[in-house]
Parts: structure tokens; C-alpha cells; sequence
């Protein structure tokens, strides 16, 4: 159980990415952390050990939720072929405001918790844990062209989100000051 | 474009990176009991699971089997019961004497054999209808269902013993007959008969 006390935290922090609520969070941890124990002696010490298991953690959290049948993509198949110049300009600006705006993990966490399903995985997957479209498309039963639109538009929508947070937040601060 | 996408992904990444988040506390003892759970019913030479409980319950069972089993037959050993009985059939009407009928039932052998001794083979059967008292020849003793050889007379007046329902088909030794649970219950009934009518 030492090895609980000391990586749990880290690896709770993995599966809050991928679930909604901290209770399915705790049940991902306890069940891959039974897993990573199962199969330590598999480890081959070459690489992390920590990306090792974080690793385990994030094949775990994608059956979690296969299991609960809890992702949904939306519009299968679709290709990307919306207006990139347009959305990069728009995103640029309101990258640059979350940068300014110096909004932590937490807040991005429950913008991350509150995208769509199918968005939250493969933004988490791609972004985050590094798994290129090929394995995610392989892991979640999806072809490479839903995997990049859900990205896309995942990234799109986080963006939306934050700027309506940081207005929100930038209307309050102007407020107060008034 | 690239180096946009890039910088909302390298956000992200530092965010989460290091990310971390304490567990509630009573997921440690939830965790603790489901890896005993996963533990017990995994082989491990090294700890106690649920093979060595098959096991420890398996021994046990045989070795309480196997002592005290015996030790009960030694306590409670089948006796050999030996009863004699001396049955005296009354003749009914067109049915054959059977006096001395010794029948002993032997319960120290594997099988229970009831054995009927005869004192006098040849004195059994007599045709209590006939004037005179016939001896049969052993080869003409029968035993039916209901243990009772019938006789009937034929026209010209001679009595002959006539089998009904014989359940044994072969020639009994009269000195040794061994008969059936059926047979011995039909002799019951026959002496309980013969006292009613001693009674009377």
C-alpha cells in the first residue's frame, strides 16, 4: 500500500480527466490500481514508471467507460472541413486571453468535465496522454477522421468555454471596481 | 495554424502534467479489502486463498469419514438375529398340511435368508379331503404365492397337487427350503388366521 500513498494522488488526477464526477473517479482509481498490481511484474524497467502507469490508468478509464457506455460521438465518420483560418484566428485570441486570464487546472478541469464524452476522451487522449489518431481510433472503435473531428471540435468548444469564463470573470472584476 | 493548435494543446499539458488529486479517505480500506478479495482467490504458495480452504474442508471431510465411519460399525455391529419359529398351518379346504416348519432367519450373513427346516419331510402335505393320509414324495412340494400347494380331485377321485403362481420354479429341498420376504409374510398372515380360529 505504499505504492498507493504514493502515486495515488497523481493517478486520481488522471482519472478525474476522463470522468464526470468524483465518484466514478475513486471506482477507476481502486480497479486500476488492482490492475497495475496485477500486472507490476511486467514492468520492464526502460521506461517510466510513472508513464507506465498512468499508462494502465488511461486503458482502464477507456474500459470504464465502455463499460458504462458513457461516450457518445457526435457525427460519426464527419470530416474535418470547416473554416480553419477563421477558427485558429478566433482560437489564437482566446488562447491569449486563457493565457492572461491565468485560469488554473482546476477551472480547466470542469471545462474539460463539462464537454461532451466523445470530446472529453479523445481531447484528453490526444492532448494530454499522447496517443496518436491511429490508437485512438483503434482504442475507441472510431476511424482517424472522427477521431481528428471530435478533436477539433473539442478544441473549439474548450474555447468557447473559457472565453465565456473569462468574459464572465473579466464583467465581475469591471464590476467590482465600479 | 500549427503553432496556434500547439499552444492550446501545450497549455493543457502543463495544466495536467503534474496534476494531482487526493483520493477520499476511505478509498485506501476499500482498495485494501478488494485486493484480499482478489487475493484469496488467486493461487499464491505464499498466503492462504480459497485452494487451500478447498483443501483444509476436503481433508477434513475425509478424515472424519474415514474414522468415524468405521468406529460405528464397530459400535453398532450388525448381530446375526436367529429366530425359530415352529408354524402350524391349519388346513383350509382343498389346501395341504405343513407341520414343523422350523424357520430361522439369519441376519449374520450379507444377504438375510430365511430358512425353513422341515422335521418331517414327508409328513407336510397330506390331503386333509382324503380319507387316508397321503405321503407326497418331496419332488411334489411346491411353494406359490399364496404358500399353499392346492389340490384338487380329478374325476377319477385321486388327488393330485396342482401348482398356481409358483414364484420359485425349482423343486424344493424339503429339508432346506429358503424362501422369500413374500413367502414369509404370507405364512404370518396364515398363522395369524389359524390363532384366530384357536381362539374361537
Amino acid at each position: 500500500m505504499a505504492l498507493f500513498d504514493k502515486y495515488a494522488p497523481m493517478l486520481r488526477g488522471v482519472c478525474m480527466r476522463y470522468t464526470k464526477n468524483e465518484a466514478d473517479a475513486d471506482d477507476l482509481l481502486q480497479e486500476g490500481f488492482i490492475k497495475i498490481l496485477q500486472n507490476i511484474r511486467n514492468y520492464v524497467e526502460t521506461g517510466s514508471f510513472k508513464a507506465w502507469m498512468k499508462r494502465i490508468m488511461v486503458n482502464q478509464a477507456i474500459n470504464f467507460l465502455k463499460k458504462k457506455k458513457q461516450h457518445d460521438f457526435y457525427q460519426l465518420n464527419e470530416n474535418v472541413d470547416f473554416e480553419e483560418d477563421d477558427q485558429d484566428y478566433n482560437q489564437d485570441k482566446t488562447e491569449n486571453r486563457l493565457i492572461e486570464a491565468n485560469i488554473g487546472p482546476e477551472e480547466i478541469l470542469k471545462l474539460i468535465k463539462n464537454l461532451p464524452e466523445g470530446y472529453q476522451m479523445v481531447l484528453n487522449m490526444y492532448v494530454i496522454d499522447g496517443f496518436s489518431h491511429k490508437e485512438i481510433a483503434e482504442q475507441l472503435n472510431i476511424s482517424i477522421g472522427t477521431s481528428k473531428s471530435q478533436l477539433s471540435r473539442a478544441r473549439k468548444t474548450l474555447l468557447d468555454k473559457a472565453n465565456e469564463l473569462i468574459l464572465k470573470n473579466t464583467n465581475s472584476y469591471e464590476q467590482e471596481y465600479k | 495554424m500549427s503553432k496556434n493548435i500547439n499552444n492550446i494543446d501545450d497549455l493543457l499539458r502543463d495544466s495536467f502534467e503534474d496534476f494531482s488529486s487526493a483520493p477520499s479517505p476511505d478509498i485506501r480500506a476499500k482498495l485494501s479489502a478488494k485486493l484480499r478479495y482478489f487475493n484469496f482467490f488467486k493461487f499464491n504458495p505464499g498466503s492462504f486463498n480459497i485452494f487451500y480452504l478447498t483443501a483444509i474442508i476436503l481433508g477434513t471431510t475425509a478424515t472424519i469419514v474415514f474414522s468415524i465411519g468405521p468406529q460405528e460399525i464397530k459400535d453398532n455391529p450388525i448381530k446375526p438375529i436367529e429366530t425359530e419359529k415352529i408354524i402350524n398351518i391349519t388346513p383350509e379346504k382343498n389346501c395341504n398340511t405343513i407341520e414343523g416348519i422350523n424357520i430361522t432367519s439369519d441376519f449374520s450373513k450379507n444377504s438375510i435368508t430365511n430358512e425353513i427346516s422341515i422335521d418331517n419331510p414327508k409328513s407336510i402335505i397330506s390331503e386333509t379331503n382324503s380319507s387316508e393320509n397321503s405321503t407326497e414324495s418331496p419332488e411334489n412340494v411346491f411353494l406359490n404365492d399364496t404358500f399353499i400347494n392346492q389340490t384338487e380331485k380329478n374325476d377319477t377321485g385321486n388327488s393330485e397337487v396342482i401348482e398356481k403362481n409358483v414364484i420359485f420354479d425349482t423343486i424344493i429341498n424339503p429339508e432346506k427350503i429358503i424362501i422369500t420376504d413374500t413367502v414369509k409374510t404370507e405364512i404370518h398372515k396364515t398363522v395369524e388366521v389359524k390363532n384366530k380360529k384357536n381362539k374361537k
